[in-house]
């Protein structure tokens, strides 16, 4: 299976996790969850996915897709069609804003881009 | 005017009216404020004009617990001190130095910012810098290309450093001192002895002695040690003749809360896309000269309990190979005078391009700490005195501090949509572990620490030494915090307040 299929379906469990067709809508959308803006600093997938192994390592309770998905979105039943990238990228924000971070390799990461990380981890190369 | 103590017959009596001991930045700074006192000014440098291996060899003393640069060689023995080899980085120190921080164990000092300022301003003209302004916003409206990363402001903000050219005070101020009719400066007059009163409630006088071992006599009416912070503390201890424990240590507070700053590389940042740097970058030579530095508003130290400290940009990435200077830094002084002061080739007026990557250099407060100190060891040097050894200590609240920051800085990266931190593995590890790249940055403080309290300090506010009525000090010695930046500017704006007050006692 190769990364992109991966995602997707990762992402249509989250959907189906958070209960509604609505929650996921353009494919440009649903990838943005696996998409972390971490990959355009570091330049580096496989620097980002070593960061998502050590997460699941470090939280073994999210050591899966759906449970990471729904973790990103949260339980937010009637998310609208907008761009989940910009949702995604103002959840960042508000994670570091609040210190909800997490220190992966000695990367200060938001809890969110972490889980995006280890998303991006568990999809074949 | 100039007398070689060498030249002097053995066991002459040197009389006048104030007596500073150790021609340095401290020494230096306050003779020249003394130059038109018409008052006879006693300045006695052990060394003579030029850095010598054998008065080097009289520092040489052990770093007992922990590497450091070699003591020989860390201070220099000669008119001028150890400006023969500073590199001129000043800043003043901030606010939330000064007071008392309930989680930082015997901080707080008896002097506010505020009552120092006018003093700086002083220092700043002694040490050749600009203006006496480390506001950013003064140097960004002097220049369009200054400008600050978009960090929150109640969080981060640019710590402003002027650059020193950096001030030989033995070249610059030599003769205006030679010239001055009322300041004695005596060369190769070492002081190896204070003698107290029989109350040992005063000085009355002191033992100088030559390196080929003549003895002179030296009183005055106002004594100023000022033979930076590990000799003040080494020649007050050695002086035990009479005060067994040694002077002003009647609370055995001599030689302890020894505090340095460390400078280390803790943490890289990889920006986004590369952002204006100048306000960070080394400036190029010629002009006045100034940089900041990232640091933490005073509230959010206090909101964290941490230290004070500052980050410096370095271009490009973490190598892996990050190297401490410990071990680098040779111990023969006349060749690291030789190299240090050799005409530096100008890199040019424009800042290098901006990059994505780079190494965040760490200069941070050591918590002041009392079984890190200077000791005096069973072993003598050549004139007889026993000799300096270190015992350099941690506390797990400076490694913390150091942590926390950059965790702040990653947050706020994030936040600001900058770009993202990476903290070493070292610093990740525990509040125990230290890297083996650690250095400091040859600033020696708090060995005679000021405090109200004869019980927590060895000098008072004014810097008199607790008990005794004509002895005071001079220098980082007196310091009860060091904050996060280099010593010297405060040191010589303490030193020019010190000879404030000392007009009113010789007046
Ligand atoms: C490599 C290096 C780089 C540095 N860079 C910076 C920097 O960028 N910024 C900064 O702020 N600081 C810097 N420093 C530290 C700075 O040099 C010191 O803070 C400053 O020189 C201390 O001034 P002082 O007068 O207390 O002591 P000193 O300058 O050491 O002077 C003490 C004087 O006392 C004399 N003396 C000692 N014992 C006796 C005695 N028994 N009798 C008579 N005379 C005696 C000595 O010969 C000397 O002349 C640096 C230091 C080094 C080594």
């Amino acid at each position: 299976m190769k990364r992109r299929d991966f995602i997707e379906i990762a992402a249509a469990g989250a959907a189906g996790l958070a209960g509604g067709s609505t929650m996921f809508g353009a494919e440009s959308d649903v990838a943005a969850l696996a998409r972390p803006q971490l990959l355009d600093i570091l330049r580096d997938e496989d620097l980002v996915c070593d960061l998502g192994r050590r997460y699941r390592e470090t939280v073994p309770a999210e050591d899966n897709a759906d449970v990471l998905a729904h973790a990103i979105v949260g339980g937010s039943a009637a998310m609208p069609q907008a761009s989940l990238c910009a949702r995604i990228a103002e959840q960042v924000r508000r994670d570091f804003a609040h210190g909800r971070t997490v220190t992966l390799n000695g990367w200060v990461l938001a809890a969110t881009e972490a889980r995006q990380c280890a998303l991006l981890s568990l999809s074949p190369a | 005017m100039h007398i070689d103590a060498r030249t002097l017959d053995p066991g002459t009596l040197i009389e006048g009216d104030l007596c500073i001991i150790g021609a340095g930045a401290a020494g230096i700074s306050m003779a020249m404020d003394w130059t038109a006192s018409g008052r006879k000014v006693i300045l006695l440098e052990g060394g003579g004009f030029n850095v010598e291996a054998q008065m080097q060899a009289l520092y040489h003393g052990e770093s007992l617990d922990r590497p450091y640069y070699p003591l020989r060689s860390a201070t220099l023995h000669y008119f001028g001190g150890t400006t023969g080899h500073w590199s001129g980085f000043c800043s003043p120190l901030d606010p939330i130095d000064f007071e008392k921080r309930d989680w930082v164990p015997h901080s707080g000092w008896p002097i506010t910012r505020p009552q120092l300022d006018p003093f700086y301003a002083r220092a700043n003209q002694y040490l050749e810098l600009g203006p006496y302004e480390y506001d950013p916003a003064y140097w960004e409206k002097h220049d369009a290309d200054v400008r600050r990363l978009p960090l929150d402001s109640r969080t981060f903000y640019p710590k402003m450093w002027q650059f020193s050219p950096p001030t030989r005070m033995g070249t610059v101020y030599r003769d205006p001192i030679l010239k001055a009719p009322n300041i004695h400066l005596y060369t190769y007059a070492r002081v190896v002895e204070i003698v107290p009163t029989e109350a040992v409630t005063a000085i009355d006088s002191l033992r100088a002695m030559t390196i080929d071992g003549k003895v002179h006599r030296v009183r005055a009416r106002q004594y100023v040690l000022a033979c930076g912070a590990i000799h003040n503390a080494r020649l007050l201890l050695a002086s035990n003749r009479r005060a067994t424990r040694g002077l002003g240590n009647d609370h055995d507070l001599v030689g302890r809360y020894f505090m340095e700053h460390f400078e280390v590389i803790a943490a890289q940042v990889a920006f986004e896309k590369p952002h204006p740097f100048k306000l960070y970058t080394f400036p190029a030579a010629g002009r006045v000269r100034a940089r900041a530095e990232l640091a933490l508003m005073g509230d959010v130290q206090r909101q964290h309990r941490i230290l004070n400290g500052t980050a410096a940009f370095y271009g490009g990435p973490l190598t892996g190979k990050e190297q401490s200077r410990f071990a680098s830094f040779s111990a023969d002084a006349e060749a690291n005078v030789k190299q240090r002061q050799a005409p530096r080739t100008s890199t040019g007026s424009s800042p290098p391009p901006p990059q994505v990557v780079y190494r965040m250099f760490t200069r941070q407060e050591q918590a002041p700490n009392p079984e890190s100190r200077i000791v005096l060891s069973a072993e003598k040097d050549e004139l007889g005195m026993p000799r300096a050894d270190l015992r350099w200590r941690f506390t797990p609240l400076d490694k913390r501090s150091i942590r926390v920051f950059y965790e702040l800085l990653g947050r706020e990266m994030g936040r600001a949509g900058l770009g993202r931190v990476q903290l070493m593995d070292w610093l990740v590890d525990g509040d125990d572990a230290w890297p083996d790249h650690l250095s400091g940055g040859w600033h020696h403080m708090g060995t005679t620490r000021m405090h109200e309290d004869p019980k927590q300090g060895v000098v008072d506010a004014d810097c008199k030494v607790h008990g005794i009525a004509n002895l005071f000090v001079a220098g980082a010695a007196v310091y009860p915090t060091g904050g996060a930046v280099n010593p010297t500017l405060t040191l010589v704006a303490v030193a020019l307040r010190l000879s404030d007050h000392l007009r009113t006692k010789v007046a």
